[in-house]
């Protein structure tokens, strides 16, 4: 059959239609290449073999039997394999993640009962199969309690354009492409249009070129029409390279025709009369399937002499390129396809003029070829309707990374990236921090989390440094390392570099030169200027667009997070764990303090538990504490936790402590020091962060003098947190141990009252400031003095002095950290009823700890969220309750996180007989007045230190601690102490001695990798009940037994052990 | 047809490229890649002769190379101004940088336009050895006469060696260590010592005879004493 008239294309459709709604069942499976990687083949095959085995004629009866029929990848890689059951008069139904076990439920309960099984569905779609076509989903039949397609999170905010088939139709079947409109455009303008009419439809509609670099499509095809020649040609550029990036394959493999529809047109305008696709070797099944297009459109006359009756004339090509990532450039694939080696050349001219065997050629990306048909379809107001003022219409996304949604999404321009991050993707995976997103592959850059809130469109993302590109996404949470994405990315264009310009071929080999000595910990800081310096030179003096976009990952990543360069380089820490070289193992490198924790593994494992003990000990003073109140970013970290679970390190801690505690270990090490020095340093504040830079100091010879304000030692550990989380004697035992050394301790000695701060600066070399943040921040809100409203630190400590407080019965408190969730469980052992925390964040969002606030919900705590505290309601001349606003989530601050942002018409009111507000705490600069300026911030409200010495301005005056970061967890407090000591002992010494300290106690142990890769559940800790909590502060967490210790440890996956230990 | 270089009007024809233009009009254009037998082939690889493309209107200036850009009507180019020479050096550098640098043992010394290029740009990694004239009267070091040539930071054209003189290293000491030891081992194998390297290098400052010092010690250069 040949198609002649409009007349037959009708009736073609009808026979598409047919095949989309028939008459019998249909079982539809998503059969991209996404599809047959995540399994849909097994799927397939399982499916035959029961339909046979069930004799399914029979069981249907009249409808007849169930046709198996493929389509394309409609993107949502997440939920692949894609199922789609169809009965006839019936909504399609599409199943998600579907494995023999589902597929028989679903063929069992739906195909032959008729009944779609709901826990498995996706969504539904319409007799219009409409997906993301704006149109509100108009259902003339439909299932209860299954969502239209077009309504579920990931699809809602598409609009589909060039993806508008793909996933919905029979890619091997052109009947389906003419009944969804098909070829009905391209009829139309060849029978009615001028090809200058054409073009200005193009220009009109703002089509701009997909493959990356955003040149409007209609001035592009203007040039080719003009330029002066009997030949010219057409390309598509179907050489998708960009690592993250297949939205052309989706194209290629679920709807060839429209690139077809698409090219045609294209030729049309310009006068071309042949076509080249130049697609990669790497996409088979993309190439059988436009392979069959093309057969079939030649077949009914949609391609070859005298189209559709127009006297229009046009063949197409197909050339397989060799996967050189170049020969996506334009003119190196020219060349590629004449036979010559893929390099590219410079323009002018340009190919409009002299192209593809020097005769006038015009080159577009699949996706704008698939972008055409629409647009003549609708209209160009329509097209130009979608987007931004300079970038019109939709774009496809591939969105991958660590995200909850992966898949392909199209969009319509102006966008903004958090909607695509978080509604269309659902966010990061496993609740992580959102770090970056790279658009726009090797030629792209990071884009930042303070920059979330762009509006997704070419000139946009340019500014910021990065570019839309062929459209690759690739979201990345806090433990992805920036600079190893920079080397990444370098190292594929490094790779792909045609050699042919020097910038390129040598420029980007020395920057990855300087990438590699930095992630290596080998770098100094000039090499970061060498590196920008470099890039710039690269990016302005190559040939093509590869060699001038490739150093935009690295000036990205240097524009936006130049200080993970400077960590690396300065500090040799990756804070991301990814760096293997800087680290033994990434629970010791996530850990502030660093604590060896695979070494501690073994050693217990070799049941040699003293020496456990003592192995932590060099690190961190306070095992037994930190096994107990610790949160373990070490955890966070564990990459068990990719197999099953982290292991159970902090409990681990706490054993080995409260072995050697109880006096059950055999042997333990003495902890090691160094000769006497003479030097004297000065330790003001007797908290963690004081004990511990008393602690090294100490061990490093020099004489140590402590003051204490307080009666006791131990600050916050002491005063902050409650009993039944740490045990006294376990604290009070640790601090002994540090006092042993030698430490000087003058307690009740307040500086700056009872010695004055300059006696300090004058008797001792230097001085350490930990001197902690006490002070609660203020509402600052009105009769915040009133009686019955109370400070939370300042109460707290009240609390555990064992002093009598009186509460009412119904407690409010404000705030979201540990102090908040301590106070409340406190509250709740004090026999108040009915405790509320009301915090103006998200639950995800709160600083305390998740174990905490989970058993704070089991003792009966309320929680309520997204609040701002607006007024305080006094009754009687006493607090009775407060007034909040709600808040909603707002943009993104620098760190990643969302400002709340308070609704003025929604109130929420709580009553309350005490208010306790535990909103952040602040130092208290009193003990050295004068020297207040040059110490703190410039709010007043923490000490200010050089992050890689933590001297102050003051010289030989350092600091760390909660006076410093504010409040901080206990370990952060402990690597301060730590890091101030070692940075005062090579002040005094003039060179670093900590490492030969540490060497002093050597520990050898089994470097044999364990055989564990495998299930192992995790041991878990074991509480107390509720019910014996109230009315008492018994501890409330149990330490495990022996066995239970050595085998939890015997999960650890010994990160630390490299292949050379091995051999 | 009128094209602007460095501020000078010319004519040329449609099809020129600017670099021809240049060329025919005594502009200097430095350029490595250009093949002087096959004229017509411009693979524009090299970037040593990229100019900037002054933008007309509201176009942002654009580095092209000069080789294989085609003149139009009206076109602003300049050849001089720091951009141009920055990105040239840069060009330069990293092409040196894949470079053995062993102007000594290398058949174009004398003769080699890139190190001609490099002493241009003041690109330090080239010794006086390529640029020393003597060649047809032999090495100085080979005739047991102690040159700091090999050593020493090209530029000055080697004007005394051409008389007949060793190189003094007027121009001081190369800052380039991978070239230092290709030098110091030219000592080495010419049968100087460690002491006569040195005391001939009280030329230099402290600080460049300690870099020596440290490099000889580094890949053990010069330490055995060598029998007669």
């Amino acid at each position: 059959m040949t198609v002649k008239t409009l007349k037959d294309l009708e009736e073609m459709a009808k026979i598409g239609e047919e095949n989309l709604d028939p008459d019998r069942p249909q079982i539809i499976f998503g059969f991209a290449t996404c599809g047959i990687a995540a399994g849909a083949e097994g799927v397939v095959g399982f499916t035959k073999k029961y339909l046979e085995e069930k004799d399914i004629d029979a069981e249907l009866g009249a409808m007849g039997e169930p046709e198996i029929k493929s389509v394309g990848c409609i993107g949502m890689c997440h939920a692949e394999p894609l199922v789609d059951i169809k009965m006839p008069d019936k909504p399609r139904i599409t199943y998600y993640g579907v494995d023999e076990t589902k597929m028989k439920r679903i063929l069992d309960e739906h195909l032959i009962n008729g009944q779609p099984v709901k826990e498995y569905a996706l969504g539904q779609l319409n007799k219009e199969l409409s997906v993301c076509d704006q149109a509100k989903t108009e259902f003339s039949w439909q299932f209860e309690d299954i969502p239209a397609l077009n309504e579920i999170p990931f699809l809602s905010k598409q609009v589909r354009v060039a993806l508008r088939n793909c996933g919905i139709i029979d890619p091997e079947s052109i009947m389906e492409y003419v009944a969804r409109g098909g070829y009905k455009s391209a009829f139309n303008l060849l029978n009615n249009m001028t090809p200058q009419e054409v073009i200005d439809e193009v220009k009109e509609s703002g089509l701009r070129g997909r493959g990356g670099a955003g040149f409007p499509t209609g001035l592009k095809w203007q040039f080719a029409k003009d330029a002066e020649g009997d030949q010219k040609y057409v390309i598509c550029n179907a050489d998708e390279g960009d690592p993250g990036a297949y939205m052309d394959r989706a194209v290629l493999e679920g709807d060839p025709h429209s690139l077809i529809e698409g090219m045609m047109i294209g030729g049309y305008a310009i006068g071309a009369n042949t076509g080249y696709i130049y697609i990669r070797a790497e996409y088979p099944l993309a190439i059988k399937r436009l392979e069959k297009a093309i057969e079939d459109a030649k077949e009914y006359g949609i391609l070859g002499e005298n189209i559709m009756g127009s006297g229009f004339s046009f063949e197409l090509k197909m050339m397989e390129g060799a996967g050189a990532f170049v020969c996506g450039e334009e003119t190196a694939l020219m060349g590629s396809i004449e036979g010559k080696r893929g390099e590219p050349r410079t323009r002018p001219p340009f190919p409009a003029n002299s192209g593809l065997f020097g005769k006038p050629t015009n080159i577009n990306n699949v996706e704008t070829w698939a972008n055409l048909p629409m647009i003549f379809e609708k209209g160009a107001d329509w097209f130009s309707g979608m987007g931004t003022e300079t970038s019109k219409g939709t774009k496809v996304f591939s969105l991958v990374g660590n995200i909850n949604r992966a898949g392909l999404v199209e969009i319509p321009m102006g966008t903004k990236m958090k909607d695509i991050i978080y509604e269309i993707g659902g966010g990061m995976q496993h609740d992580r921090d959102f770090k970056a997103v790279q658009t726009g592959g090797p030629s792209g850059g990071c884009i930042p989390p303070e920059e979330l809130d762009v509006e997704v469109d070419y000139e946009n993302l340019k500014e910021l440094g990065s570019i839309v590109g062929s459209g690759g996404m690739v979201a990345m949470d806090e433990d992805t390392c920036m600079v190893e994405i920079a080397r990444y990315f370098l190292d594929f264009c490094v790779d792909e570099s045609c050699g042919k310009c020097t910038p390129c071929r040598v420029g980007t080999r020395r920057m990855l030169e300087i990438l590699d000595r930095i992630v290596l910990g080998e770098a100094d800081m000039r090499d970061i200027d060498i590196l920008e310096h470099l890039a710039v030179q690269v990016r302005d003096g190559s040939l093509c667009a590869l060699g001038g976009t490739s150093p935009n990952p690295v000036l990205t990543t240097l524009k936006y997070f130049r200080d993970e360069y400077e960590q690396h380089i300065k500090k040799r820490f990756c804070p991301a764990s990814s760096c293997a070289s800087l680290f033994i193992s990434p629970c010791q490198n996530s850990c502030p303090a660093g604590t060896n924790v695979p070494g501690q593994m073994q050693l217990i494992i070799e049941e040699r538990f003293g020496e456990a003990y003592e192995i932590q000990r060099e690190d961190n003073p306070f095992p037994g504490v930190c096994g107990r109140v610790c949160d373990h970013p070490c955890e966070e970290i564990c990459q068990r936790d990719q197999l099953d679970r982290a292991v159970s390190v902090m409990a681990q801690h706490r054993f080995c402590a409260d072995k050697v505690y109880h006096d059950e270990v055999e042997y333990r090490p003495e902890t090691s020091t160094l000769d006497t020095t003479g030097k004297r340093v000065g330790i003001v504040g007797g908290g963690v962060a004081g004990l511990t830079a008393a602690y090294f100091l100490k061990r490093l010879g020099h004489d140590v003098t402590l003051y204490e304000a307080k009666s006791e030692l131990g600050g916050m550990l002491r005063w902050g947190i409650p009993k039944y989380r740490l045990p006294r004697d376990v604290l009070d035992w640790e601090i002994q141990q540090i006092l042993d050394l030698g430490v000087d301790a003058k307690l009740n000695t307040s500086v700056g009252k009872d010695v004055p701060f300059d006696d300090l600066l004058e008797e001792q070399d230097a001085i350490f400031l930990g001197v902690g943040a006490q002070n609660d921040r203020a509402l600052n809100l009105e009769k915040e003095d009133e009686p019955g409203i109370l400070k939370g630190v300042e109460l707290l400590e009240k609390i555990n002095r064992g002093e009598e407080i009186e509460l009412g019965d119904r407690i409010l408190i404000v705030g979201g950290g540990n102090v908040a969730v301590d106070m409340a469980r406190n509250a709740k052992r004090m026999g108040c009823e009915k405790i509320i925390i009301a915090y103006r964040r998200e639950e995800i969002d709160m600083p305390a700890y998740p174990e905490e606030i989970e058993e704070a919900k089991k003792e009966g705590i309320e929680f309520h969220f997204l609040l701002s505290p607006e007024e305080i309601l006094i009754e009687d001349g006493r607090a009775a309750g407060m007034v909040f606003t709600k808040t909603v989530m707002g943009d993104f601050t620098k760190w990643g996180r969302r400002k709340p942002e308070p609704v003025d018409y929604e109130k929420v009111v709580f009553k309350a007989d005490n208010i306790i507000t535990a909103i952040g705490q602040v130092i208290d600069t009193s003990f050295a007045e004068d020297l207040a300026d040059k110490l703190t911030n410039e709010w007043g409200t923490r000490l200010k230190v050089d992050p890689y010495t933590m001297e102050t301005e003051q010289p030989n005056v350092f600091a760390g601690g909660d006076a410093v970061l504010g409040p901080a967890t206990v370990i952060e407090a402990v690597a301060h102490g730590k890091k101030a000591a070692k940075e005062i002992d090579a002040r005094l010494m003039g060179h670093d001695r900590l490492e030969e300290l540490q060497s002093i106690n050597e520990y050898e142990y089994s470097m044999t990798a364990p055989d564990n890769e495998h299930y192992i559940p995790r041991s878990e800790l074991q509480s107390i009940p509720v019910e014996e909590r109230s009315c008492n502060f018994k501890e409330v967490i149990m330490c495990m037994d022996r066995e239970c210790a050595v085998k939890e440890a015997k999960r650890c996956l010994r990160c630390d052990i490299s292949e050379e230990d091995e051999a | 047809m009128k094209i602007t270089i460095d501020g000078k009007e010319f004519s040329c024809k449609p099809g020129q490229k600017v670099y021809d233009v240049a060329e025919e009009n005594d502009i200097y254009i430095p350029t490595l890649c250009l093949n002087k037998l096959n004229h017509e082939e411009r693979p524009a690889g090299c970037r040593i002769c990229l100019v900037e493309l002054v933008g007309q209107g509201n176009a942002e200036p654009k580095l092209e190379s000069s080789c294989s850009l085609p003149v139009h009507d009206g076109m602003e180019i300049s050849t001089k101004n720091k951009v141009v020479y920055d990105e040239r050096r840069e060009v330069l550098e990293l092409l040196l940088s894949e470079h053995e640098q062993d102007c000594r043992n290398c058949g174009i010394s004398g003769d080699c336009y890139f190190a001609d290029l490099c002493f241009e740009y003041d690109i330090d990694g080239v010794s006086v050895c390529s640029e020393c004239p003597n060649r047809k009267d032999g090495c100085f070091l080979a005739r047991d006469i102690l040159c700091l040539g090999p050593v020493t930071h090209a530029g000055c054209n080697a004007f005394c060696t051409r008389n007949g003189d060793p190189c003094e290293s007027c121009f001081g000491v190369l800052s380039n260590k991978d070239v230092l030891v290709f030098g110091l081992e030219a000592f080495g194998e010419n049968g100087f010592t460690r002491d006569q390297v040195l005391e001939a290098a009280k030329v230099f400052s402290y600080e460049e005879v300690r870099v020596l010092e440290e490099l000889m010690d580094e890949y053990d250069l010069l330490n055995k004493e060598v029998s007669e």
